[in-house]
């Protein structure tokens, strides 16, 4: 009878928690606390991190919006160069379309074999701390920056953060809330985990 | 779909299932309220199995990391999938509780 009690009143708990977090602002102020603000600032590179493929040649829709954000930050002339990551496919498919779109082949420099934060942070510092790139503007998602730019600070960069989006202020409906929710809660414990690893 | 219709959807055929209910099987159905009360047990023991499974499927994936050249990465956790599983796996275990209790 006493599990029947501690998983009713779970159960309540879950049913209040989940109304709140669909129909309140509370994770879109928390995830303004997992978002830095742009701080665009002309740098030595623009980083633009790893995002994932959609399938097997198609880039995904996070890692399209990276690309062609640090595209943008790159024919505004804020770097001379730009490192595009990914795992398999994605920074060879990243810097394809770069090209496509104007940006000179010798500009780009490309990371593929990390697979998190931290790998990237510590291969592309192999990458670009002998061409003297040590200010670099870090294009990633907005509730990934926080993590990003310690990670990338720990391993010898300074950073200005250039978010490929603004979700904590413009996520309005409840199901676009859950999913903020669900992003909030995976990089507070991706952040706790770094920190208790030492990493940042 | 519109959020008004949507609510207006589930509000109309919890009405007509509850009239229909009243209707054909007057004797047979028990409290309301009562039945609340076990829908929130039955989601209370999905979210503990939710939370064993991705806390495992955590330690597992780490441990993987580290002892093997194998990287598995920690956001295939929010698949649907491991919360629709996690939710059979709450009711399955609640009727299976209150059948031997």
């Amino acid at each position: 009878m006493r599990w029947n009690r501690l998983t009713r009143l779970l159960g309540l708990g879950v049913v209040i928690f989940l109304a709140g977090s669909a129909f309140t602002p509370v994770w879109n102020r928390a995830g303004q606390v997992l978002a830095p603000p742009a701080a665009i600032d002309s740098a030595e590179a623009i980083v633009v991190l790893a995002a994932g493929m959609s399938g097997v040649t198609s880039l995904g829709e996070e890692s399209q919006r990276r690309t062609f954000e640090g595209v943008r930050l790159y024919q505004r002339g804020l770097a001379p160069l730009i490192v595009f990551s990914g795992g398999g496919p994605e920074a060879e498919v990243r810097a394809r379309l770069a090209r496509d779109i104007g940006i000179p082949a010798d500009a780009i420099l490309l990371e593929s074999n990390a697979n998190t934060t931290r790998e990237e942070s510590r291969r592309i510092a192999r990458l670009l701390h002998p061409r003297r790139a040590l200010h670099i503007l870090l294009v990633t998602e907005s509730l990934h920056m926080l993590r990003a730019m310690r990670v990338f600070e720990a391993a010898g960069f300074q950073v200005s953060p250039a978010p490929s989006d603004v979700y904590p202020a413009e996520v309005f409906t409840p199901e676009d809330r859950l999913w903020l929710m669900t992003r909030v809660l995976q990089e507070s414990v991706a952040l706790i985990y770094y920190r208790m690893a030492g990493y940042i | 779909m519109d959020k008004a219709f949507g609510a207006f959807l589930v509000l109309a055929t919890s009405i007509a299932a509850y009239l229909i209910a009243r209707r054909f099987a007057a004797g047979a159905t028990g409290s309301l309220r009562r039945a609340a009360v076990e829908a929130l047990e039955c989601i209370g023991t999905s979210v503990v199995f939710l939370g064993a499974n991705v806390l495992v499927a955590m330690a597992l994936i780490l441990l993987i990391r580290r002892v093997t050249p194998f990287f598995i990465t920690v956001y295939g956790l929010d698949d649907p999938l491991l919360i629709a599983a996690s939710a059979f796996q709450g009711l399955v275990f609640k009727m299976w509780w209150r059948s031997t209790a």
